[in-house]
C-alpha cells in the first residue's frame, strides 16, 4: 500500500509528520517536566491589552480583527453595500455573470 | 447480483418511495418512523457502496429504463429511452452524498427531538436525497431538469422549516426565484440541444456536439445555472441567507447539493461539451479565487455563526473550482499537472464535504446548548463541552488546510499544481487559506474561550456526537491516509470525467 501522496511536484507523507510532531510533544514535554515546580496558578500578572485594564468579560468578536478591518475600511464599505439583500440585486448579478460569460466564450 | 444490476434506479427509487411512506409510518409512532428513516438511508447507502465498487471492478454500468434488458441503451442507434449512466466519477459522487444524508438524519434525531413536524423534516431530506442522486446519476439532459427541479424544490422547503421565523421564509423566497431562473436556463439551454440534434441523452449529444453558436450558447446557460446553483461568486449571494437561516442539518445538506451541482458542472464542461476550450478553464480558475477572495474576507466581518460559515463555503467552492479550472487550461489529457490539479479539485469535494459538515454540525450543536447564532453572545463553552470544542477545533483545522487533516492534501495537490502555471493564483489561494484560519480562530476564541457562563449548559445528545464523530474519524482518516484515497477513489474519478470516449462509448 502506498502512504505517501506524490502531487506531481511534490509529495507528503502524513505518517512522518505525524511522528514528528510526536517527538516535538515529547521534547516540550520534557523541558515543561523540568521547569519550575513551585509555581502557582495566577501569579503569572495580568493581560497585556494595549495599556488598557482588560475586559472583565473578554473581547467580544465583532471587536477582534478591528484593525485589518479598519485598514480595509474602503474595500469593506464597497463589498457590504453590494449584498443588498435584495433579490432583484441577486438577479442581476446571476444575469451580468451569464453576459459576461456569453461574451468571452461565445462571441 | 440482481441488487448490483438494478443499483443505479434503486439509488433514485427507494429514498423517493421512502419519502412518500414516511408520513404514514410516522403516523404509527416516532420510534416506527426513526427506525424505517435510518434503515431506508442505510440501504441507499448500501447500494451507492455496491455500485461504487462494481463500478471500479468492471467499468461504466449503464441502466436504460423501459428496456428489457438494462444495457440495452440504443436499439436502433439512437438512444430514446432514459439512461442512467454511471461511471467512476458519479459513483464517487453518490457515495458521499448518500453518506451525509446519513450522517445528517443520525444527527437529527438528537437535534430535532423536540420538533414536532419530524415526518415533514425528513420526508423533505428523502427527496431532496432523491433530486441529489437522479442529478449525479442521469446520463439524460431532460431528467437533469428535473431533478434539478426536485432539489430546488425540497432544498426550498427545508430552508423555510422555521416557518414562523420571517427570515427563513424570505431566504427560501430567494432561493426558490434563484432557483427557477437557473432552472429555466437550464430548460433553455436543453431546448437549444435538442432542436439541432433530436438527442437528450448525455452521452448521444457529447458524441454528436458540433460546437455551434447555439452550443456554445446553451453551454454558457448551462455553465452559469449551475454556478449559481453550486454558489460561485458573483452569483453567490443566496447562500449566507439560506445557509443561516435552514437549520444546521439541513445547512449540510444544502453544501452537499451545491456540490452536486459542481459535479454537474463538470460533467457538462468535460463531456458534453468535451473538448471545452481553455479559455473556459481561465473563467473557472478566476471565478475560483474571487470566491476564495470574497468568501473569506467576507466571512470574516460575521458575526452569526451560521452566515460566516456559508462565507467559507463560499471560498471552498472557490478551491474547487481554482484546481479545475486550472487543471482543464493546462489540458489534463495530456499534462500530469493538469491531470493533478483536476484530481485536487475532485478530493476537495469530499474534504470540502467532510469539513464544512462537521463545522455546520457544531454550530448546530452550539445553537442546540445555548439558543445563540451571534457570536458576541457566547462565550466560555469550552469549559463545559470540551468534547465539543475538539470536534469543532478539527473541523477548523481541516478546513483551513492544516496538516494532518484531509483538508491539508488536497489544497496542496491544487496549490503546488496550480503554481506550475500561474504562481499569482496559487499564492491568492494560499493567503485565502491563511484568512480562512484568521476566521476560525475568532470563532473558536468567540464561543469556547473566555469567562465560563453563570448558567451551565445542557448535555448534547449521543447522537448528535456520534454524528460529528463520524465525520472526525474520516477527517483524520482521509488526512492520514490520502495516498490510498487519491489512487482508489480520487484517480479513477478524474480518468472517468476526462476521457469523454468513455462515457460515450458505455451508451453508443
Amino acid at each position: 500500500m502506498n502512504f505517501v501522496l506524490d502531487t506531481g511536484v511534490g509529495f507528503w507523507n502524513p505518517l512522518v509528520f505525524v511522528a514528528g510532531l510526536l517527538l516535538v510533544l515529547l521534547v516540550s514535554y520534557l523541558i515543561w517536566s523540568r521547569g519550575e515546580k513551585g509555581c502557582q496558578r495566577g501569579v503569572q500578572g495580568e493581560a497585556f491589552f494595549s495599556g488598557d485594564p482588560a475586559p472583565r468579560d473578554g473581547v467580544r468578536a465583532q471587536d477582534l480583527y478591528w484593525g485589518f478591518m479598519e485598514t480595509f475600511k474602503v474595500y469593506y464599505e464597497w463589498m457590504v453595500n453590494l449584498h443588498t439583500g435584495v433579490i432583484n440585486d441577486y438577479v442581476a448579478w446571476f444575469i451580468a455573470l451569464m453576459a459576461v460569460l456569453l461574451i468571452l466564450v461565445a462571441l | 447480483m440482481i441488487l448490483v444490476e438494478h443499483a443505479a434506479i434503486l439509488l433514485i427509487a427507494f429514498p423517493l418511495l421512502g419519502a412518500f411512506i414516511t408520513p404514514i409510518v410516522g403516523r404509527v409512532n416516532s420510534l416506527f418512523r426513526d427506525t424505517w428513516v435510518i434503515t431506508v438511508l442505510a440501504f441507499t447507502e448500501l447500494l451507492a457502496v455496491l455500485l461504487g465498487y462494481d463500478v471500479l471492478q468492471n467499468g461504466i454500468s449503464v441502466y436504460t429504463l423501459g428496456a428489457r434488458l438494462p444495457a440495452l441503451t440504443s436499439p436502433s442507434g439512437i438512444p430514446v429511452r432514459i439512461i442512467l449512466e454511471v461511471d467512476a466519477m458519479n459513483a464517487f459522487i453518490s457515495v458521499i452524498v448518500s453518506s451525509i444524508a446519513l450522517v445528517v438524519v443520525w444527527y437529527c434525531l438528537g437535534f430535532m427531538n423536540q420538533s414536532r413536524v419530524l415526518d415533514k423534516l425528513y420526508t423533505l431530506i428523502l427527496l431532496l436525497l432523491t433530486g441529489m442522486l437522479g442529478l449525479t446519476l442521469t446520463g439524460d439532459l431532460f431528467n437533469l431538469f428535473v431533478f434539478l427541479e426536485v432539489v430546488s424544490i425540497s432544498s426550498a422547503a427545508l430552508i423555510a422549516f422555521y416557518v414562523h421565523r420571517g427570515e427563513s421564509l424570505e431566504a427560501a423566497f430567494k432561493y426558490m426565484v434563484l432557483s427557477s431562473i437557473g432552472a429555466l436556463m437550464v430548460l433553455f439551454a436543453v431546448a437549444l440541444i435538442y432542436g439541432q440534434y433530436n438527442l437528450l441523452s448525455m452521452a448521444a449529444v457529447a458524441d454528436k456536439i458540433q460546437n455551434t453558436f447555439l452550443d456554445e450558447v446553451a453551454m454558457v446557460l448551462l455553465i452559469s445555472a449551475f454556478l449559481l446553483k453550486a454558489g460561485s461568486v458573483p452569483a453567490h449571494m443566496w447562500k449566507p441567507d439560506a445557509y443561516g437561516e435552514a437549520p444546521a442539518p439541513v445547512a449540510v445538506l444544502l453544501l452537499t447539493s451545491a456540490l452536486v451541482c459542481l459535479y454537474v458542472l463538470f460533467r457538462i464542461i468535460f463531456t458534453v461539451f468535451n473538448p471545452a476550450t481553455p479559455l473556459l478553464g481561465w473563467v473557472l480558475a478566476i471565478l475560483g479565487v474571487s470566491s476564495i477572495f470574497l468568501g473569506v474576507s467576507m466571512a470574516l466581518i460575521q458575526n452569526n455563526l451560521s452566515r460566516l460559515i456559508a462565507y467559507s463555503a463560499i471560498a471552498e467552492i472557490g478551491f474547487i473550482l481554482l484546481g479545475t479550472g486550472s487543471g482543464l487550461i493546462e489540458a489534463p489529457y495530456l499534462s500530469m499537472v493538469g491531470f493533478n490539479a483536476i484530481s485536487g479539485g475532485v478530493f476537495h469535494i469530499l474534504n470540502d464535504v467532510l469539513d464544512l459538515g462537521l463545522l455546520f454540525l457544531a454550530a448546530g450543536a452550539v445553537f442546540y446548548l445555548t439558543g445563540e447564532r451571534d457570536l458576541n453572545r457566547m462565550g466560555g463553552l469550552g469549559h463545559t463541552q470540551p468534547l465539543l470544542a475538539v470536534f469543532f477545533l478539527v473541523g477548523i483545522f481541516a478546513v483551513s488546510g492544516l496538516p494532518p487533516f484531509n483538508g491539508f492534501a488536497s489544497k496542496m495537490m491544487i496549490y503546488e499544481s496550480v503554481y506550475v502555471f500561474n504562481p499569482l493564483l496559487a499564492i491568492i489561494g494560499i493567503l485565502g487559506s491563511i484568512l480562512m484560519l484568521a476566521v476560525f480562530v475568532k470563532v473558536f476564541f468567540s464561543i469556547f474561550l473566555g469567562v465560563s457562563p453563570a448558567k451551565g449548559h445542557g448535555k448534547l445528545p449521543k447522537s448528535m456526537l456520534a454524528g460529528m464523530g463520524v465525520l472526525v474519524l474520516l477527517i483524520i482518516l482521509i488526512g492520514l491516509f490520502p495516498a490510498l484515497v487519491v489512487d482508489y477513489l480520487i484517480s479513477p474519478a478524474v480518468n472517468a470525467l476526462i476521457n469523454s470516449q468513455n462515457y460515450i462509448g458505455g451508451v453508443l
